[in-house]
């Protein structure tokens, strides 16, 4: 049965990439969950809606303008926060009503969006192109790479932006690069795990493996593998029973967490 | 005041303010190799903000701060100065990570993915963390630790760089007498047995007076530079905390 799944082209490429975005989200996630972040994830993923209108609008690529609308709002969501520290996380309803705003008025121009829409609310494996996939995986080693070398610099300031001042870091440049990340992920994720439910993904492997008090990397690790299984567990759904995949992904790592939350109140 | 060769500190005319208030005017003095020194003050006076200028988080907006004789404009190496925070921040306390993680992220924070500890940077390590008696708390995690034992780990991340100088911003906030009593006397033993110069900033004028070689006393501008033994007296504390300045003493039973 297993081997008639890898005959088909799509099912290998949904395989390819939602094993690298599975990898990914919970690498940028862990540290938006430790800076109380985590709504950033959502905020991204809906902004990034208006890129998707506008490819469509102008019969492009709809994930390079995800990318580009993506970036474009967390820097702006980071100089928000960095010069009005009083905003703190609220800010980030400013830029998810606005950015749903704009998404919903361009989706009205346009005649054809409306099918493909259900396929970027909520994931799907079929919908994901060669050229998504050469994004996917270009973005992806961007954003590795970058971590490779920034993951202690990233850990400090995550840990204490003040004392991460006094080792002689540039909080501020390590800031919009740490953002920057986040939005390239985030909507690249957004082909297989849909606009919704990119937290699912990002966020809930990153608190499912903290409650197991492990050290930061372990942690890491083991969202990993918890958004891996995620992925491959919500694309065989997604085949064999024609559900959304992003929404068996979500409840995949939903039922991750309530079991390790029950197991942990039981021991 | 002439600056000589131990001189790892010198602030002259230093000026600071926040929009239109100024916080610290006029700022001028050094510290020396093998200096133990405190800083008072009231809340709203400057301390705070002094320590962060001294920390390169602030830029001085007058005057000039000299680090080892180094503008700190020009200052990079931030091994040389350790610093203990005043409080932990809200990140901290559910950070999942361990107190060895933590420790290490001191002398790890510049190396290339691909670069190990060198034999000095591991023997300072292990020795930072000798020192502050952290060795059973390693594999713990940060936020299941005690007020008192947080300290010791910041305590051993700074140290473990090895830094000339240690900076201290209310570093027992929150911490039990007892725990502080030992926390002081351990900064006693780092600068009399290790030479490692210390500046700390205290609301606790007793703890000031008995610890410190020396105390500058901080409200917007340096009062003055004073010996730890003259500070309980209250005409002096009146110049600085003002006119409502009371000393009420009582006994601890332990």
């Amino acid at each position: 049965m297993t081997s008639n799944l890898f005959e088909f082209i799509f099912i290998q490429r949904a395989f390819f990439v939602g094993t690298i975005i599975a990898i990914l989200a919970p690498i940028i996630g862990i540290f938006l969950v430790v800076r109380r972040f985590s709504q950033l994830s959502d905020t991204l993923s809906h902004v990034s809606l208006v890129g998707i209108a506008i490819g469509f609008l102008l019969e492009s690529n709809p994930l390079i303008y995800a990318i580009i609308t993506s970036v474009l709002a967390s820097l702006g969501i980071e100089k928000v926060r960095q010069t009005q520290k009083t905003f703190n996380e609220s800010i980030l309803v400013l830029f998810i009503t606005g950015g749903l705003g704009l998404a919903s008025v361009l989706i009205s121009f346009s005649n054809n969006f409306g099918v493909n829409l259900y396929s970027y609310l909520f994931g799907s494996l079929a919908t994901v192109t060669e050229s998504d996939q050469n994004l996917i995986v270009l973005v992806g080693l961007v954003v590795v790479i970058i971590f490779i070398f920034y993951f202690k610099k990233f850990f400090l300031l995550s840990f204490d932006e003040e004392i991460a001042q006094t080792t002689g870091l540039n909080t501020k440049y390590l800031n919009y690069l740490m953002m920057i990340c986040a939005a390239l992920i985030i909507s690249i994720s957004i082909r297989i795990i849909g606009v919704l439910l990119v937290s699912s993904l990002m966020i809930i492997p990153v608190i499912t493996a903290i409650q197991l008090k492990l050290s930061f990397k372990s942690t890491l690790i083991t969202s990993i593998i918890f958004s891996i299984i995620s992925v491959w567990a919500g694309l065989l759904a997604s085949y064999y029973f024609n559900l959304a995949t992003g929404g068996v992904i979500a409840l995949i790592n939903t039922l991750f967490f309530i079991t390790i939350f029950i197991w942990q109140k039981l021991g | 005041m002439l600056q000589n060769d131990l001189t790892l500190l010198k602030i002259s005319n230093l000026s600071f303010g926040y929009n239109q208030n100024k916080v610290l005017a006029n700022i001028s003095f050094s510290i020396t190799q093998g200096e133990y020194v405190g800083i008072i003050g009231p809340n709203g006076g400057g301390k705070t903000t002094l320590m962060k200028l001294i920390l390169g988080i602030l830029k001085p907006q007058e005057g000039e701060i000299l680090i080892n004789g180094t503008k700190i404009s020009n200052f990079n190496n931030w091994r040389q100065i350790g610093y203990v925070p005043q409080k932990v921040s809200q990140s901290t306390i559910s950070f999942p990570a361990t107190v060895q993680e933590i420790v290490e992220s001191s002398v790890k924070i510049n190396k290339k993915p691909w670069e190990k500890l060198t034999g000095f940077e591991t023997r300072s390590l292990e020795k930072a963390i000798e020192i502050s008696d952290i060795e059973h708390l390693l594999n713990r995690q940060i936020h299941d630790l005690s007020g008192g034992e947080r300290q010791r780990v910041f305590l051993a991340r700074s140290l473990a760089t090895q830094p000339k100088i240690l900076i201290l911003d209310e570093p027992t906030v929150g911490v039990d007498a007892a725990t502080q009593d030992k926390f002081y006397e351990f900064l006693k033993h780092l600068n009399k047995n290790h030479k490692i110069t210390i500046l700390f900033v205290s609301h606790d004028l007793p703890v000031v007076s008995k610890q410190t070689s020396r105390v500058l006393c901080l409200n917007h501008q340096l009062f003055e530079d004073q010996d730890p033994k003259d500070l309980l007296h209250t005409d002096f504390m009146e110049k600085v905390y003002g006119n409502n300045f009371r000393f009420i003493t009582h006994h601890h039973d332990f």
